[in-house]
């Protein structure tokens, strides 16, 4: 049983970092194997550890040694993770700031285990009620208060232990009632991993939050000569964080890291008042790590002129099935949407039987060793692989949530071919393996993907395929699909390309029906270059590095053929309004 | 003391300066103009618009058994528009019966417009510009709705205008100092700890905590009307609560709070730690006190729980703007003139009371959010209904605001209780309090009656979808025995009961007044109100179970021992 608490809106940001990572049947020995720390150490004496640590250390240690609780049993694990963070929220528009904040978080998460391994107080539904937090809370101090820290720990600990021991009470005894055998009944087990002693360092530089906010405001200070843009906001969050993990089989994580994001939209609206929005996305580790002041700049600057062009372009209003080339960022899109969403490659956390049956996707976990995708396409994770291209991939993590180290590289799919699923250290399949990648919000991400395809090519010839296909299908042209904004695919950009001499009509506003991995059997071919994209998604952020183009076939795209009936603006914009 | 004096200065004096010093206000003047000017040319041009901001700065530092566990400061501004469309006799606002379309129903402001913390001139127009767009939008769509039901049905209803005409006032406060200048955060840090650390010495608590809220508020108002208000506020609420663990799982809290406009006239360290004491003593025989079980029969209210029962089961009954809603109960819509309590009561809302006794009260303010100056209402005049507590939205015969219209940042207003008064002519000592209390008992053969010592709040309904109750929760509660046996401490115990009957069973009221501070929540936000009340004996009273915790005791003892010497 698992207790997270302390967790804000702010603290939510954090959980951008998929923490955890692990493997079932890979044995503790070969993940051992892989491990790469950039600086291992086993301190001797508690004294080589800080307060936050040290109050860690103890109280788990006082818990595994004499927490019980009248005739139900004892836990067999635990582990306390508390992250310290220090982080920066701003937001300006028209070189105004809106919001400035900066400001110290803690939070923790207290995960007491009942049973064993392969069967424990996690491993079934069968509890009508359950919530260790509902009655009252003592948090976690903001100060480095050994006690404080103790008691905040102590309380979690107390509530979820007891919770935990009536829930594997009443697992065993639905097991009981079945008559049937662990191996026949569905159900969750938690696998063992190896024991790591990881302290990586870094010294964090205080924030510079004046210099922040000017950032923020030179940036959105672009906007102010816009008339023509409705709304404009630019959002920058900074946060230096270190994770402490430590649980009773041995394993100690002390794992400093940095997240910066800086998100900009804007908003214009058509003569008749119809909202269209953009935005651009950059993400770092450090504020340092964005890209040059004069490089996001140029983006805003790219952002408007791609805005004033939407205006005046007319709306999508075929309805079209074929091959579409996807470019740059719609690459990224529909990879993180089709692959890595809720029934993407991660193994299911389904323990459903025939009378409990609830539909939850398409899961994938029986179909190791099949072809899901299309052949030639390779999927692998990098989770440490910090920088590509000079780029940073801000989704990398050395360690996730559990305190497993994931291997630097791990193949998911192989010309096609499932390999191996994400897991955490829960598994409900003998296909599930163990390779961390568990994050704080009790969910698996990938952290750092690369996407290939065995017959790569130039944009340019897939362009040309995208003509011939389209051709041989009888289609009066081809379509290209370059941005996906915010993932919506109810409002696509969409480029015609002509049959003819190739070239493009930008239209907006078409619906394009979301790709699945089953879709993606049906690649016609990438681009050989590269493209990094970050996508934040549920609180965590997904580095992908992808082909910058890639034609797929078989694709839906519906034109809107309604008209709009909203309101006129009657008020000119005061932005270019003469005093 | 200088602190103080300079901060009363700042809050009351008048200022009636129509050349504003406020740089905002002159923005939002400037946009409120053009944007009245430029919609009279559309097809329904809106014949009111008015922009509130609330520019709100925030410390919060809290501590649990000695640990500092919060330390936050925080500062936004909040615009809220109002667009209005028809006029003041008809208006988007207007209800339309039985569809609860209308004042209550068209929805909340808009509650994404943030403004610039600096007076970017471009910027904050931009953000009014935006608002007001929406705001009238949906002011259009509402009003066509009105139009149609109010044309081709009739909804019914007697002829009340929609929106008061009111005379426009210019009220413009300097500015006060910054809020790092009125509170010394660090030091306030250490007093959270060091109070919250006696709590450490009962091993039983479950929780103890200590938190101290300090915020600034600077108030921009500005109509069409010509009405322009710059108002401050500053608010220091003190928070002390612990729980601890009854023997049959029940967790217990008790709550203790305090208020002043400054950090500085809270009470000292030494009072709060005495209050803490105080607090764990309560809780010690809390704790082996026995459950009480459902009554009905006499009771005590003293003079904080009286406070908490009048504001639920009748502040929330004479706000106006309820009793124009036909999906409201109108508890007192027909009985203005009428006895609706004992002739010796009454009852009076007060937002420009500042302080009673030496305590300075939370509900005060010079203009409401409507930018109607705060007025002193006598609601119930020795037993008979008078007045409500009214808005800009008119009830017959109550045409003009009074100055309650209220609402927390982002949120419209509807009309709310302030500081809430009530007073008996004839005041009885505790000591014949106590003896009409026994006497009632006897004559309905009970063993005991009920007194109530203290509170943590209370909630009510009044609309037609749920009966019409209210719900006060105890946290001190007594028996009070006929044969002369000492009181005896009860446990969970809720007063609850329906607000008419109950209004004719209060009886008598005590000499001295004590008062509540809270935040009351209802449709239109949070807003701090006070409640100043004396003991009341009501003949009868019903009690209910409250909710009970099965919780079991810490298995391990509580890391850090029992003396704030060694927290550290």
């Amino acid at each position: 049983m698992i207790n997270i608490l302390n967790l804000s809106n702010l603290y939510r940001f954090l959980f951008t970092i998929p923490l955890a990572l692990f493997s079932l049947n890979t044995s503790a020995q070969e993940l051992g194997t892989d491990l790469a720390l950039e600086e291992n150490k086993t301190p001797d004496t508690l004294s080589d550890y800080n307060v936050i640590e040290k109050a860690m250390v103890d109280e788990l240690k006082r818990s595994m040694e004499e927490l019980t609780y009248e005739d139900y049993e004892r836990p067999f694990f635990i582990s306390y993770s508390v992250n310290d963070i220090d982080g920066v929220s701003i937001t300006s528009s028209l070189g105004a700031i809106l919001y400035s904040n900066h400001f110290p978080v803690r939070n923790k998460a207290v995960r007491v285990l009942v049973g064993g391994y392969d069967f424990n107080d996690e491993s079934l539904d069968v509890a009508y009620y359950n919530d260790p937090s509902s009655l009252s809370e003592i948090q976690i101090p903001i100060e480095d208060d050994y006690y404080g820290i103790r008691r905040s720990l102590w309380f979690s600990t107390d509530a979820v232990y007891k919770s935990a021991a009536k829930l594997f009470k009443e697992n065993k005894q639905y097991l009981k009632e079945k008559n049937i055998g662990l191996k026949e009944l569905p159900h969750r087990r938690f696998a063992k991993a190896p024991v790591i002693n990881l302290e990586i360092k870094n010294k964090f530089a205080d924030p510079d939050v004046q210099q922040l906010e000017s950032l923020a405001k030179e940036l959105s200070g672009q906007f102010s000569g816009e008339s023509e843009i409705h709304h404009s906001m630019v959002t920058l969050n900074t946060f230096n964080s270190t994770n402490y993990f430590i649980n009773s089989e041995g394993t100690r994580v002390k794992y400093p890291y940095s997240i910066t994001s800086l998100q900009i939209y804007a908003e214009i609206k058509t003569e008749d008042g119809e909202s269209i929005i953009d935005q651009i996305a950059h993400f770092g580790f450090t504020p340092e790590s964005l890209p040059e002041t004069e490089v996001i700049k140029n983006d805003v600057k790219a952002l408007i002129k791609r805005l004033k062009t939407l205006k005046n372009t007319k709306v999508y209003k075929d309805s079209y099935m074929g091959p579409v080339l996807f470019v740059d960022e719609a690459v990224g899109t529909i990879f993180a949407t089709s692959l890595f969403g809720y029934d993407g490659l991660m193994a299911s956390n389904d323990i459903s039987t025939r009378d409990n049956y609830q539909y939850n996707g398409q899961f994938l976990d029986d179909k190791i060793g099949n072809k899901i995708l299309a052949r030639g396409l390779k999927v692998e994770t990098m989770p440490k692989l910090r920088y590509y291209n000079n780029l940073p991939l801000p989704g990398s993590f050395e360690v996730d949530a559990e305190g497993v180290v994931p291997r630097d590289t791990m193949t998911l799919v192989a010309d096609g071919n499932l390999v191996a699923l994400l897991n955490s250290r829960t598994s409900t399949s003998e296909n599930h393996v163990l390779n961390g990648h568990s994050n704080a919000n009790q969910a698996i991400g990938p952290g750092v993907v690369k996407i290939s395809f065995e017959k790569s090519s130039s944009v340019k010839n897939l362009k040309q395929e995208l003509i011939k296909s389209a051709k041989e299908l009888g289609l009066p042209y081809g379509l290209m699909v370059k941005r996906i904004p915010y993932g919506n695919y109810m409002g696509v950009n969409v480029y015609k390309v002509s049959l003819e001499d190739g070239s493009e009509e930008l239209l907006r506003l078409a619906q394009m029906k979301p790709l699945t991995i089953k879709s993606l059997r049906r690649i016609l071919g990438g681009s050989s270059n590269n493209y990094v994209f970050n996508n934040q998604s549920g609180g965590s952020i997904t580095s992908y590095i992808v082909p910058d183009a890639l034609l797929v076939d078989e694709v839906e795209i519906e034109g809107s053929s309604a008209p709009y009936l909203g309101n006129k603006i009657l008020v000119e914009n005061p932005v270019g309004v003469k005093e | 003391m200088k602190q103080r004096f300079i901060f009363l200065l700042l809050m009351f004096s008048f200022i009636n300066n129509a050349i504003s010093q406020e740089v905002l206000l002159d923005i939002m003047g400037e946009e409120l103009e053009r944007e009245m000017q430029s919609l009279q040319k559309a097809e329904f041009p809106p014949y009111f618009i008015d922009y509130r901001v609330d520019d709100v700065s925030d410390i919060t530092v809290s501590a649990s058994f000695g640990s500092l566990t919060q330390s936050h400061n925080d500062r936004s501004r909040v615009l809220t528009t109002n667009v209005k469309v028809g006029d003041y006799t008809l208006d988007n606002t207007h209800e339309v019966a039985a569809t609860g379309y209308g004042y209550n129903g068209n929805g909340f402001a808009n509650i994404n417009a943030i403004l610039p913390l600096d007076d970017n001139a471009l910027a904050v127009k931009q953000t009014l510009w935006r608002a007001t767009t929406t705001e009238y939008e949906n002011a259009i769509e509402a009003y066509k709705i009105v139009k149609n039901n109010t044309q081709v049905e009739g909804d019914g209803k007697k002829e009340v205008d929609d929106f008061s005409r009111e005379v426009p006032v210019v009220h413009i406060e300097p500015s006060m100092p910054a809020i790092s200048e009125l509170i010394d955060q660090e030091k306030w840090e250490q007093k959270v700890k060091n109070v919250s650390a006696y709590f450490l010495n009962n091993p039983h608590l479950s929780t103890g905590s200590v938190s101290l809220s300090f915020s600034k508020e600077k108030k921009y108002y500005i109509n069409t009307e010509g009405t322009k208000i710059v108002q401050n506020m500053t608010y220091a609420h003190m928070n002390i609560s612990a729980s601890i663990l009854a023997e049959d799982g029940d967790i217990l809290p008790l709550y203790k709070s305090y208020f002043a406009f400054l950090p500085s006239d809270l009470p000292n360290e030494d009072s709060l730690i005495s209050d803490v004491k105080l607090m764990v003593e309560k809780l010690i025989k809390l704790r082996e006190a026995p459950l009480a079980e459902p009554y009905s029969g006499p009771a005590i209210l003293d003079a904080r729980s009286a406070g908490v029962f009048f504001h639920e089961i009748f502040g929330h009954r004479i706000e106006g703007h309820r009793l124009k809603s036909e999906m409201d109960g109108q508890t007192f819509l027909s009985k203005v003139d009428a006895q609706v309590l004992d002739k010796s009561l009454t009852v009076i809302s007060d937002p420009s009371l500042t302080q009673y006794g030496n305590r300075d009260l939370i509900g005060t303010y010079k203009y409401d959010d409507e930018g109607v100056e705060g007025q002193k209402v006598v609601v119930v005049e020795n037993g008979i209904l008078r007045n409500f507590l009214m808005s800009r939205s008119p009830l017959e015969k109550f045409i003009r605001s009074n100055g309650h219209g209220r609402a927390s940042a982002g949120l419209n207003v509807v009309s709310r209780q302030s500081n809430l008064i009530i007073e008996s002519n004839k005041p009885l000592s505790a000591t014949n309090l106590r003896k009409k209390l026994i006497k009632e008992c006897k004559k309905q053969g009970k063993e005991y009656g009920y007194l109530f010592s203290d509170v943590i709040g209370g909630f009510t309904n009044t609309d037609r979808f749920s009966a019409n109750v209210f719900n006060v929760m105890p946290t001190e509660v007594y028996r009070v025995y006929v044969d002369g046996r000492p009181d005896q401490l009860v446990r969970g115990v809720d007063l609850i009961g329906t607000p008419l009957t109950m209004f004719a069973e209060i009886k008598a009221a005590g000499e001295q007044k004590e008062i509540f501070t809270g935040i009351c929540g209802a449709e239109s936000g949070n807003v701090p109100v006070s409640a100043i009340a004396p003991a009341l004996y009501v003949r009868r009273i019903e009690t209910q179970k409250k909710m009970k915790q099965n919780a079991k005791p810490s298995l391990l003892s509580r890391p850090g021992g029992s003396s704030p010497s060694i927290t550290k």
